[in-house]
């Protein structure tokens, strides 16, 4: 029993770094209609300014910080340079964006080798809780954590807060968002941006337990792309279910049904899309 | 832009003629080609430079000619891709006239290479290779010889020498994961040991966790997985808190990375190589040495760093080696008959063949410890003049 | 519109039937052995290409249809090494049967969506067979793939096979395969399809039944590319993993987008283009190889809008055929 509230922790732990990897892509998806498959680069960036700065003595969690910023920039770039132009074409996002991650992969081939690249979490969580017989490392126990205070904050900001209404409102009815004299255009740039960031604090986040290698970011988007699916893209709250249940899923598998652990995620995946298309909490039929 | 493509269509169609003219005149001269599949860009790119290092420093020792004719080394990036692999091999044997092929490091590049080359019958040498590949007289020499053979030796170890009872097995679900491990296995339960739990991970696996929660308790875990899973996995287990000493029970792939990545965690991990820069021999110091001035200025592969470095220096030396006994004859079976009958001195022992292509020579256990300070390997054992492989 | 129509018919048909010949017939028999290669893997692909076509110009974006080209090399590399069965015919229609069942499958759970939602599924769906290539290792020998399969039988005529007859085989199959994808394009499915992609609602006011169209459209396109497939697999003599990976998949997507999608033979030249660039990037600069790709992709988005052969007809039409500037779509 212990044991199979230890696999659900893990399952939590995981489905956390999942959410904040998969809440810039469903924003910038429900919302601006991009797809975005550099979105596992971004992820990588994040990691890799993370571990830069780590073996160079800077504080953990300042390192987070500036991750999700170095990706965000870059997200910023790639937006306003590349992707505003290409509103509904479908073809060159697809194209573009593809052509970034390859460029993005080999460049952090040559900057940091092929070698994967790992560091440690700050010294005061390297730690296992003792539960029962088991024990369950510390980090993760945070990771948890910080995972439930993000959900809150994203929450609150597209709920409560101006900006929020305005990312709303263009979600539902963009040219009538633009025709409201909202400055659609820098809001959408700032969203996109937003998403980067807090996917590059995941990168440098998730490092400790999966570290970084220049062949993540297709790994990466196809966790993410998972995950907005199944839990309606647009939706903080369904990304956030999502997440959990395809991480306690993947654990639950794994632990339990060895040989079928890969598969788990794509059965979860499949049965919402016959059921529930528009996925756990998605408002409007998935159509782009 | 479009102009420009179109005059870019026209420059490639020019340079394709001017190769074909470059042929024809490569016919004066008659350099001896060696050429050497590696990877540049894909899944085992971090080795790729070492790899065609190791050649380099071995080319160096023969003053770059052997009888009269210059060597050339070839070195074409298969992207561990089979396709792309084997159209790369196909450019070296038939536009570049190379006359034995080094080898890709991914066994999934480098089968259809050997066949492709199997109707020429042009050598080709390389580090380890699944069973099957191997015939009598046949033109595959692998010096590693197969997978399971070092996980059997590795298992062997682990339940004469150490002594221990049960092993908890865990491992990448991919094929030469599980060669090694099956080895393993094999010597460990012929050794009268039992093995509580074989748990295999997909390949997409990024979090250990979920197999670390349910890993049973036993004398010692054998594992293996590629680099990057190796060291997430080392990691998470040790924030678990396991203490059951950890055996890696294939091919050596812990490397200096692995020591700065995971400091005093790695501490006490047991690993097997045939060839290692960190075997304490004065030969393979002075090797080691040797690198170290020719590549000073290389910032990445200032030092050999890993067992796979030195597997490709021995490679290469026996290629050159067998070109020299032939007296510069680089045809196809003339450098077969070399090779068979090959025993060529290196800083780790002497290397030969049995009939079917399948190394012979010495093998090292190595444990991680704290030497002066410094994480490294220390050796604990070495077998002397085993075939490597599974008999 | 009034197009300057004095062209001779021979400037406007026959040359560029012309060009072909002479690029597609005779040169490759011209050409080292390694470089006629590189030919029959431009067919090879853009066959695959001209298949996701199909469905492309529907909105029905696959990032997933690797699987149908990846399991086709499957099944013939499993039955001809394993089983002994080398009659191209009977593995040519394995294959394809292979393919369709699993496209009628794929097919019902990703149409449930299209568009951007649709890709992401697809992609998906792919990676789950991915995955499965590499769990059944017992018959498909996992990362490792299958190797060491042998020159197809044609049982009409026994040939001894060689790169260079190969590669005309490839030729006529190509041939066949796009002759007959052509002729659906402009067959009324064809062109309901079209109307689907401009406007489903009022194509379903008409009463078609415009979800039965999408799923065949689907199952015909995986059925090419799994020929597609099965070419390769004779044509390198193995089967691996990474035909069914997002790699393969993206290679063939960038292909036809950079070849132009709304032109007919558009993933063609994107094929050629792709192909020719891959190998002499590699063999040049060989480490930085995908960032130059990388590179030529964002590039022709931001400059060579609708890939190549809209500008190449523009070209021609322009300097060849001396045609007044149109002023059109």
């Amino acid at each position: 029993m212990v044991l199979f509230f230890i696999n659900i922790l893990n399952g939590i732990s995981f489905g956390m770094i999942l959410f904040l990897i998969a809440i810039g892509l469903s924003i910038t998806l429900g919302v601006m209609g991009i797809l975005n498959l550099a979105h596992g680069a971004l992820f990588m960036i994040g990691g890799f300014v993370g571990y830069t700065l780590v073996t160079h003595g800077v504080n953990f969690w300042l390192a987070v910080l500036i991750g999700g910023v170095g990706a965000g920039l870059v997200g910023l770039i790639a937006e306003r340079v590349f992707l505003s132009r290409l509103y509904k074409q479908f073809d060159n996002q697809v194209l573009l964006t593809l052509g970034l991650v390859y460029i993005i992969q080999n460049l952090s081939l040559w900057i940091y080798g092929g070698a994967a690249k790992s560091f440690s979490a700050p010294v005061y969580l390297k730690f296992a809780v003792a539960i029962g017989d088991y024990r369950f490392p510390a980090y993760r126990l945070t990771l948890i954590a910080l995972g439930a205070v993000l959900l809150v904050i994203l929450w609150l900001v597209i709920e409560r807060t101006k900006l929020g209404s305005i990312v709303r409102a263009g979600m539902d009815d963009k040219e009538m968002a633009m025709g409201l004299g909202l400055n659609y255009p820098l809001t959408c740039s700032l969203v996109f941006a937003f998403g980067a960031f807090v996917c590059g604090l995941a990168g440098v986040l998730a490092a400790p337990i999966i570290g970084v290698v220049h062949s993540m970011p297709m790994e990466i988007l196809l966790y993410a792309m998972i995950v907005v699916i199944v839990g309606g893209p647009g939706s903080v709250s369904g990304t956030f279910l999502a997440a959990l249940v395809i991480g306690i899923v993947d654990s639950i598998g794994k632990a339990y049904f060895p040989d079928f652990a890969m598969f788990t995620i794509y059965i979860v995946f499949i049965g919402v899309l016959l059921i529930k298309p528009a996925g756990l909490m998605g408002k409007k039929a998935l159509s782009g | 832009m479009t102009r420009r493509t179109k005059k870019n269509g026209i420059a490639i169609s020019i340079l394709s003629l001017f190769w074909i003219l470059l042929v024809g005149i490569s016919f004066a001269k008659d350099p001896i080609v060696i050429g050497h599949v590696t990877d540049l860009t894909g899944t085992s790119a971090m080795e790729g430079p070492y790899f065609s290092a190791a050649i380099e420093l071995a080319v160096e020792e023969y003053g770059g000619e052997i009888a009269g004719r210059e060597i050339k080394v070839i070195h074409e990036d298969g992207g561990s891709n089979p396709t792309l692999s084997v159209d790369k091999a196909r450019k070296l044997v038939e536009k570049d006239k190379a006359s034995v092929i080094i080898g890709p490091i991914n066994a999934g590049a480098a089968s259809p290479i050997s066949g492709y080359l199997k109707r020429s019958g042009v050598p080709h040498v390389v580090m380890e290779l699944p069973p099957p590949l191997f015939e009598k007289n046949g033109h595959v020499f692998a010096h590693q010889g197969t997978q399971s053979g070092s996980g059997y030796l590795m298992g062997k170890y682990v339940a004469e020498d150490l002594g221990y009872k049960t092993a908890t097995v865990i491992h990448d679900d991919v094929i030469f994961a599980e060669e090694f491990l099956n080895g393993a296995i094999k010597a460990f339960e012929e050794a009268g040991g039992k093995i509580v739990q074989r748990q295999r991970t997909p390949m997409n696996t990024m979090d250990y966790g979920p197999y670390l929660s349910g890993m049973k308790k036993a004398d010692v875990c054998l594992f293996w997985f590629v680099p990057p899973h190796s060291i997430n996995f080392i990691k998470s287990y040790k924030e678990y808190g396991f203490e059951m000493p950890l055996v890696l029970a294939g091919l050596n792939i812990i490397t200096n990375h692995f020591f700065e990545a995971l400091g005093k965690d790695t501490l006490g991990i047991t690993a097997l190589s045939y060839n290692d820069p960190s075997i304490d021999t004065p030969e393979v110091k002075a090797w080691v040495k040797k690198w170290q001035e020719k590549f000073a200025d290389k910032k990445e592969i200032s030092h050999p760093a890993m067992g796979m470095t030195c597997a490709w220096y021995v490679q290469a030396k026996l290629a050159l080696e067998a070109i020299k006994a032939t007296g510069g004859d680089t045809s196809p079976d003339a450098l077969k008959k070399a090779l068979y009958n090959m025993k060529l001195d290196t800083p780790w022992g002497p290397v030969s063949f049995k009939d079917n292509g399948i190394g012979i020579g010495n093998a090292y256990i190595l444990q991680v410890a704290e030497i002066d300070g410094k994480i490294g390997f220390k050796q604990v054992k070495k077998y002397e003049n085993i075939v490597r492989t599974v008999e | 519109m009034k197009v300057n129509d004095s062209n001779p018919y021979f400037l406007k048909k026959i040359a560029p039937a012309l060009i072909c010949v002479l690029l597609f017939l005779v040169l490759p028999a011209l050409l080292p052995g390694y470089l006629q290669s590189m030919f029959t893997k431009v067919l090879i692909f853009a066959l695959f290409a001209l298949s996701l076509n199909l469905i492309w110009n529907a909105h029905m974006i696959s990032l997933g249809h690797a699987a149908y080209f990846g399991l086709a090399c499957y099944v013939t590399a499993i039955l001809s090494t394993q089983h002994n069965i080398s009659n191209f015919w009977i593995l040519l229609v394995l294959s394809i049967a292979a393919a369709i069942i699993l496209a009628m499958i794929f097919g019902i759970i990703a149409l449930r969506m299209s568009g951007i939602y649709f890709l992401m599924v697809t992609l998906a769906l792919g990676q789950l067979v991915f995955f499965s290539s590499l769990a059944l290792r017992s018959i498909t020998s996992g990362m490792n793939g299958l190797f060491g399969v042998p020159w197809p039988e044609l049982s009409v005529i026994s040939i001894e096979w060689q790169k260079i007859s190969f590669y005309y085989f490839t030729l006529l199959i190509f041939i066949v395969c796009a002759y007959l994808l052509y002729r659906v394009s402009i067959s009324p499915f064809g062109y309901a399809l079209r109307g689907i992609a401009e406007d489903e609602p009022k194509m379903k006011t008409l009463g078609i039944n415009t979800w039965l169209i999408k799923y065949g459209a689907y199952i015909i396109s995986a059925a090419f590319a799994a020929v597609a497939g099965v070419l390769f697999t004779f044509f390198s003599g193995l089967a691996s993993p990474l035909q069914l990976s997002i790699e393969t998949s993206t290679l063939a997507v960038l292909m036809l987008i950079i070849g132009s999608s709304s032109v007919f033979w558009g993933p063609v030249t994107g094929a050629f283009l792709v192909i020719l660039l891959e190998y002499f990037s590699s063999v040049y600069i060989a480490e930085r190889w995908p960032m130059v790709l990388g590179i030529v992709f964002v590039c022709s988005v931001m400059f060579l809008r609708d890939g190549i052969s809209v500008h190449i007809i523009d070209l021609w039409r322009k300097w060849i055929l001396r045609e007044e500037k149109i002023a059109c779509e």
